[in-house]
Order: C-alpha cells, then structure tokens, then sequence
C-alpha cells in the first residue's frame, strides 16, 4: 500500500483544522445548553442587582466617599462569573469521556493536541462573551470605566487568563477521575475558600489583616484587585485611583499568567496519561 | 493473499492484574466478515480496543494493512472504522453536524464532509431528521447515525463492537442487511457479538472466545459440522432447581451407554448429546431408557447451532447476562442519559 507522507506544513495546516472544528463543535455544545444562559446571565443579574443592595449599606462604612458598592463589585462579579464557569469544561470533558466520544476522537488520525486545544479556544471564547455581559449589565447600572474601552477590554483578557487556568484546572481534574461530581466539588473547594479570602465581596480596607496577608499568594486576590485597578480603579489613600497601578498590574498579570501555564501543563500531562 | 488483519501472541494485562486476553492469534482476510463470538467479559471488547490504538497490548504483535500496532498507530487510524457498543453521538449536534465532525476527524474538507454525510444520512434513512439534535433521535436512529460516523471517510476495514445490542429484532435484522451490503461493496468487518444468530446470519468465519482465549475458530457451517450429525435435548417440564439438578443427572445416566450416543453432557438446564450419522432410529429406545429410570422429559433432535459448538468447547452455555462493562482507561459507560 502506497503511504504519502504529508509535510509538516501540512500537519499544522491539518492540526488547525481539526482544531478549528472541534472548537466549533465545543461552542455549539455550550450555547445549546440551558446552563449557559444561567450561568451567564441570571446568575451575575442576582449578584449585581441583589446581592450589591444587601451590601451597599453594610460596607459604606469602608468605601471612600462618593464610591458605589457596585462599582467596586462589578469587576469582581465579572471574575467570578468565569471563575465558576470554568467547571463547565471539565464537565463537558467527563461528559465526552462516558458518552464515547472521546474514544471516536482517539481513533480518528488526527494529531491529539487539537483535542486540548479545541475544547481550551471554546473555554477562551465562552468566558469572553460571559464577560462581556456582565460589563454590558455594569454599564447600565450606572458602573464607570476609568480608563476606558482599552482597560476593560484588557482587563476582560486578564480574566480570560485566569479563567482558562482554572478551566485547564477543571479538565485534569476531570482526566484523572473521569467524574464530574468530583470535578465539581474539588474545584469548588479550593475556589469559595479563595474567593471569600480575597476583596472580591468586601472592599480591602474591611479585610483582616491575616486575610490581606493572605492574598499575597491568592490569585483571586491578584485577578479581582487586577480587573478593578484596570476597570474602575484601586481604592488607595481612602479614594480611588484615578491612574492604573502599574506595579499591582505587573504582580497580576505573572501571577495569572503562571496559573494558566501551570494549569494547561498539568491539563496535558493527565491527558497524555489517559489516552497512552 | 496475505492477512488484511494478522495478529500473533496478543495478551492483555489489565494493572490490577486480570489477564482479559491470553496470547491468542488469529487472522482477518481482506473482504472478509469476521466476528468474535463469546459472552460478556470474555475479551471481545479489549481485543477490539487492543486493534483499533486505544488499548496498548501487553503483549504480542498486531498488523494491520501491512501496518504494525504500537509503531504506525495514525496510518492504522486512517485505514479503519468503528463504532462502539455503546453509541457516541454527540447528543446536542445534529445528525448531519455530527457526520461533518467525524469528517473532519479524517481531514475531508467541509464541503466534502458534507456531501459525504448527505450520501450517508440518505442510506440510514435519517435524511428527514438531519437537522434535528441527535438527542432526540430513537436507540435505533443513534446506532444507524453511529454507524454512518464511523462510515464518513469509507474505511478499508472497519471495527463494530457489538453493533446489534440493544436494538429491537426489526431494527437488528435492518442493520444486518446494512452491513452485508456493506461487507458486498468491498468492505472488511470485524465484529464482536454475543448473538449466535448474529454470527451465524452475518461472518463467513468466526472465533469462538471464551476467557480471553480464542476455544475454535471456522465457517460457522464447518464449526457445526465439527460437532457429527445432530444434537439431541433433553428438557425437563420444571422449575424447583434441586429437582431440576436430579432430572439432569438421573436423564444423563440413562442416556449414557446408548449406542448412537455419542458425548451425553449436563448442562444447567438441560442434557444435551450427539447423535450418531443416521442414529435416529435410537430415538425409541431413548425414550424407553428415560421411562424405566422414572425420567419424565421432553426430547428433541436438531440440528447443531452455534450454540451447541459453545457449549462443547467451552463447557457451559452462551448467555446474554449482564457482565461487568467492559474496562479500559476511560470506562466509557454511558450513565442512563437519554
């Protein structure tokens, strides 16, 4: 039998491809779900409406003058939302594991990194839009932008980082049990602990100190005060910023840059465990 | 004609130590229909699993197409097809976006692709529902939908894992004309079934396996014609399973020492023998031996089925229970989803 061997220009014209489709594929899977839109939408309508009344008037206290809850929250909201939909792809990738498709996947000639990458890009894409709602939502209760479309949108991309780290996360978990319960309850034992020990919910000023201390190595301390320095501004001096803190910004982006590659590291070595 | 398929020496190992396949050989000619007939838990699936790159061998050497398993694993992918025993479609595509994606998988462009699944979802008489999410498809509009996936890049050889488990009678016998129409065009199969029937209707050669090893091997007529002439049974009209137990051994004694006899053996619910080239005229005498002994008993002559090759070379009856799924990495077990 006659065997042509293709160039590696083709193979990475070929990996994208396959890549390409398998992203698509994820995409439609996402937005065909029910859960998407609660996840996306109703859920960050609670916390911004809600859940920042019942807070308002408890932490005027530690807001400068003149700042609303809201307008401190809305970056963190924003966080949060693609924090706890980055589950969403170790489930699906559970869910591709029983349903078979994996294997129809695996027994395909296609180059196995697109696989990863595929479902990664979705996770990426999804987490942009589910972001951008929440920004859309901010803007109508009144949240300003200091600095503007470019901070919001690099902001957004921070979160994205972080997001896909904890998505990467997700899918070793997902690899190394092969149960979505699990994924679910381990990603959500590490993530409430992280976000309530961070400035998420409650301005900074208001945090013990032990718990400040702690956010020294938290990286959702690093994403919330990240998006809100690049979105609204840090709260400095009893007001805010009016300039971004470039120093906070620095710390953030290493820091969320190095949950991502640690995630996606370990995300490709349970996957190349599982499937040799 | 060498072996599309040859495979010498395969074992597997599973970590916790359950040897799922022996050392076991066999071959696949080109064009041919193949199957692999045996119970749950027998090796089916993991030797499957084993030939089509998902499950490293512990042992033994694999080719396929001239293609060595463990070195040429993506060419072997591009030469093969398979569907699984459980169906894996993807529940919220539709049936005509599920095909592309598997054309995809196998490089055809996306106007190929879809061409291809149009082509396909015609033969599966799913051209109706195309646009519909597989979700709401039928048990049997999945297999048909499942079987068109693994069609989409027109495979030299292609791998069903239990293709007829779970479908109705109707929807199986249509399956069965699919894939001899199939095997017709050109096509090699290799399938898996626990279904005598199946095996018998569908392979021109089948092993028999049973406990990871491969007991015979043959046309099903030359495996039945292995076992002599006829087969006699004994059943016996009750339940209570110490009475039963009794009627066996009391009904196999009395049948032993006939001549025209041949291998009287107990099985769990009956007494089955081989009868002689021309031996019928024992039958009388049967009768009269099972009277004296106070063995009341229905008896019946047939001809051998696959069954009764079972039966003989691995000592107890096929039977369609419920095994342990089949385990591998991945235990891909679906969870009840519909």
């Amino acid at each position: 039998m006659e065997v042509r061997r293709a160039t590696a220009g083709e193979t990475v014209v070929e990996t994208a491809r396959v890549t390409f489709a398998l992203f698509v594929r994820s995409l439609k899977r996402t937005v065909r779900r029910p859960v998407f839109l609660t996840i996306s939408l109703f859920q960050p309508l609670v916390w911004l409406f809600l859940f920042s009344q019942v807070m308002k008037n408890f932490a005027k206290a530690s807001l400068p003058p003149g700042v609303s809850y809201v307008t401190l929250f809305a970056p963190a909201v924003m966080l949060q939302t693609i924090m706890f939909g980055s589950f969403q792809s170790g489930m699906a990738m559970v869910s591709d594991i029983e349903f078979g498709l994996m294997d129809k996947f695996l027994v395909s000639p296609i180059n196995r990194t697109a696989i990863l990458l595929g479902r990664t890009l979705a996770d990426g894409a999804r987490m942009f839009v589910q972001g951008l709602i929440i920004i859309v939502l901010s803007m109508a209760l009144g949240v300003r932008f200091v600095h503007g479309p470019q901070g919001v949108l690099a902001a957004l991309l921070l979160a994205v980082v972080f997001g896909l780290g904890l998505s990467s996360l997700s899918n070793t978990v997902a690899l190394r049990t092969k149960n979505s319960e699990t994924t679910l309850m381990v990603m959500n034992f590490f993530l409430f602990p992280l976000l309530f020990m961070s400035p998420a919910l409650v301005p900074r000023q208001a945090l013990p100190s032990w718990v400040v201390a702690i956010g020294r190595i938290n990286p959702v301390a690093y994403a919330v005060e990240g998006a809100r320095n690049l979105m609204v501004g840090i709260v400095e001096h009893g007001a805010l910023r009016t300039s971004v803190d470039w120093g906070q910004l620095g710390l953030a982006v290493l820091f969320l840059l190095g949950v991502a590659v640690l995630g996606m590291t370990l995300a490709r070595m349970a996957f190349r465990k599982a499937t040799t | 004609m060498s072996d599309l398929v040859s495979v010498a020496g395969l074992r597997k190992v599973y970590p916790d130590g359950t040897e799922a396949v022996r050392d076991i050989d066999f071959g696949v000619r080109e064009g041919e229909f193949f199957g692999f007939l045996g119970p749950n838990g027998a090796g089916k699936s993991t030797t499957m699993k084993m030939l089509i790159t998902l499950l490293p061998p512990t042992g033994g050497t694999v080719t396929i197409a001239g293609l060595t398993l463990g070195r040429d694993d993506k060419k072997i992918r591009e030469v093969i097809g398979y569907a699984a025993q459980d169906v894996s479609v993807d529940e919220d595509l539709t049936g005509l976006e599920n095909l592309v994606l598997s054309g995809r998988l196998y490089h055809l462009s996306h106007a190929d692709a879809t061409r291809r699944a149009r082509e396909l979802l015609d033969v599966a008489g799913l051209a109706d529902v195309s646009a519909k999410r597989a979700g709401f498809y039928s048990g049997g509009m999945r297999r048909r939908l499942d079987l068109a996936q693994a069609l989409m890049h027109r495979p030299r050889l292609l791998f069903l894992d239990e293709p007829t488990t779970g479908l109705d009678p109707q929807n199986r016998r249509a399956m069965w004309d699919e894939l001899e129409k199939l095997n017709r065009d050109g096509t090699t199969i290799f399938l898996t079934t626990q279904y005598m029937e199946e095996a018998d209707t569908l392979c021109e050669r089948l092993a028999i396996i049973d406990h990871g090893t491969i007991v015979s091997e043959g046309s099903p007529a030359a495996l039945k014609a292995s076992l002599g002439g006829e087969v006699l049974t004994l059943t016996f009209p009750t339940d209570g399973p110490e009475v039963l137990q009794g009627l066996i051994a009391r009904g196999a004694a009395a049948l032993r020492g006939l001549r025209g006899l041949l291998d009287v053996r107990e099985a769990e619910r009956e007494v089955i023998a081989n009868l002689a080239d021309g031996a019928h005229e024992i039958l009388p005498e049967a009768l009269r031996a099972l009277s004296a002994n106070g063995v009341e008993a229905r008896i019946a002559v047939s001809p051998p089925t696959l069954d009764d090759v079972f039966i003989k070379t691995t000592g107890h009856a096929l039977r369609h229970e419920e095994g342990k799924p089949t385990r591998w990495k991945f235990g891909a077990r679906r969870r009840g989803r519909r």
